[in-house]
């Protein structure tokens, strides 16, 4: 029995430090939101309860939020009548590259230190499907990244971070919580 | 009385003492020491080549970085333990184009540029051979806004006068935001639109037109993505309410879907617009400046000196990314 409660203690111990490393890894992501992810549409809602300390990272710190399919099939954003709208400051739209393994559909904010607590933030991509009725395992992740000095836009921001926020099959609309 | 002998030895006096004082002042002339730790620049220059003292900044920097110049402007100045980006930005002011390297976001290579060039940023991606060059104001401040506005707003007044017949593609960023519908009432016949900035307040975006839509297709599309979009939202109101644990969780929800309300409702003027990227002949580009609704047109040919140098680098493919300013929330 004392045997039995030792090898318990020593599970719990070591559970909680695996989950503290798995949260510190991700302290600066967004702690919950919503995914609506389709073959027409890619929406996320998402906030943060506190904000991390931001310079703790970087000087100057950027958050992408990233939406990753994994079949390249199942959607694309089209440069002929694409349409994307984001309430993240200071925002930007970004692609992944086409010879990239996966899809990854990505509005992000190159100012993260304006981001606020307890404020819902919103991004939607309009997507198209490739081959209609598709379903596709798909990856939410948040990007802490950070651009240099000499560079104030979109595409001067390079991750330094990354943190797998939710997984799931699409088409689906899920809550997610860190 | 002097004697000649002494006559002779003050002269001898005289003429060492001045030629000291001449090789003294020589020296002061122009002299240059530079230091660079941890990330620190100390200088004392004195009348030299603003490359040259830039190039010993580069040399000793970690990482080092290299200096192209194409101007021969000389300096003076003085720096104790400053931080490198504050130096920089001292010393080159507003005519450069900064080149990093996409790999690592290393500083590569300052590009120092004639006067009116303006200020580019270049990201050098290896692995492609390609630059892509972002011109773009000095800073935020309405000053330097200014300033770019008046140097695009010249060239493209240069350019006009060498060949107004010529194609450009340009980027437009309005005052004010404009209903698309009117966007492109206003410009038809005289240019064709690629891109919609698009939003309202807090809400910013785009929409890539389809070149061969017709006006009323494009409209359609645009306001039938719009609508569905800003109709999700209110669709998702009261699961984000439910998900809101605060009062400050749901009051930024209601201000999200009061957005979404207020743009629907000017939905029957269309979806508003703060910028667009054109393309047309020089002349009827420059024609748009009377609209007194447009603020800014940049131009990919008015930053060729940049994508000139890049070529003399190396980087024979460049692509320009000019983004729109937005204008202050209504």
């Amino acid at each position: 029995m004392k045997r039995i409660f030792i090898v318990a203690v020593i599970l719990v111990i070591f559970s909680g430090m695996i989950s503290k490393e798995g949260a510190d890894a991700c302290h600066w992501a967004p702690n919950k939101g919503l995914a609506d992810i389709s073959q027409w549409a890619a929406i996320n809602y998402f906030l943060w309860y506190n904000q991390p300390n931001w310079q703790e990272y970087s000087k100057r710190p950027t958050y992408e939020q990233e939406t990753r399919i994994a079949d390249k099939s199942f959607a694309s954003y089209s440069w002929y009548n694409g349409y994307w709208v984001s309430t993240l400051p200071k925002n930007y739209f970004d692609v992944g590259n086409s010879f990239d393994a996966e899809d990854n559909f990505t509005v992000g904010s190159l100012d993260a230190e304006l981001i606020k607590n307890n404020t819902w933030y919103y991004t939607s991509i309009a997507l198209r499907p490739d081959i209609a009725g598709r379903s596709s395992t798909v990856k939410l992740f948040g990007q802490l990244g950070n651009h240099p000095w000499w560079c104030e836009n979109a595409w001067c921001s390079a991750g330094q971070y990354w943190c797998n926020l939710a997984e799931f099959t699409a088409p689906a609309r899920i809550w997610w919580q860190k | 009385m002097f004697t000649m002998k002494k006559w002779l030895i003050c002269a001898v006096i005289i003429i060492f003492t001045a030629t000291l004082l001449f090789a003294n002042e020589t020296h002061e002339k122009s002299h240059l020491t530079v230091e660079v730790k941890d990330g620190l620049v100390s200088l004392d220059a004195k009348d030299v080549p603003l490359s040259e003292m830039l190039e010993e900044i580069g040399k000793r920097a970690n990482p080092s970085f290299n200096v192209r110049s194409f101007i021969t402007n000389r300096v003076t100045a003085t720096f104790e333990n400053r931080p490198l980006k504050e130096v920089i930005n001292q010393l080159v002011k507003k005519n450069y184009a900064i080149a990093f390297d996409k790999q690592n976001n290393h500083l590569k290579t300052i590009f120092l540029l004639p006067e009116g060039s303006g200020t580019s940023t270049v990201i050098l991606d290896e692995d492609r051979d390609i630059a892509k060059i972002f011109p773009g104001p000095n800073s935020d401040a309405q000053i330097d806004i200014d300033e770019y506005i008046k140097k695009r707003h010249q060239c493209l007044d240069k350019l006009q006068i060498q060949s107004g017949k010529n194609s450009l593609t340009a980027q437009l960023s309005f005052n004010e935001y404009i209903p698309a519908p009117e966007i492109i009432d206003r410009l038809k016949d005289k240019i064709t639109i690629s891109v919609f900035n698009i939003g309202w307040k807090e809400m910013a975006g785009g929409y890539n037109v389809n070149p061969s839509y017709s006006k009323e297709e494009v409209l359609q599309d645009l306001n039938f993505k719009h609508e569905q979009f800003l109709h999700n939202i209110l669709q998702d109101k009261e699961s984000l309410l439910l998900n809101s644990e605060n009062l400050e969780m749901r009051r930024s929800a209601e201000d999200l879907f009061q957005n979404a309300t207020e743009q629907l409702s000017m939905m029957g003027q269309g979806v508003m617009t703060y910028g667009a990227e054109v393309s047309g002949t020089t002349e009827k580009i420059k024609d748009l400046l009377a609209d007194p609704k447009i603020r800014l047109i940049d131009a990919v040919e008015c930053n060729v000196e940049t994508k000139n140098l890049l070529a003399q680098e190396g980087y024979k493919q460049t692509r320009f990314i000019i983004l729109p300013l937005k204008p202050i929330s209504p």
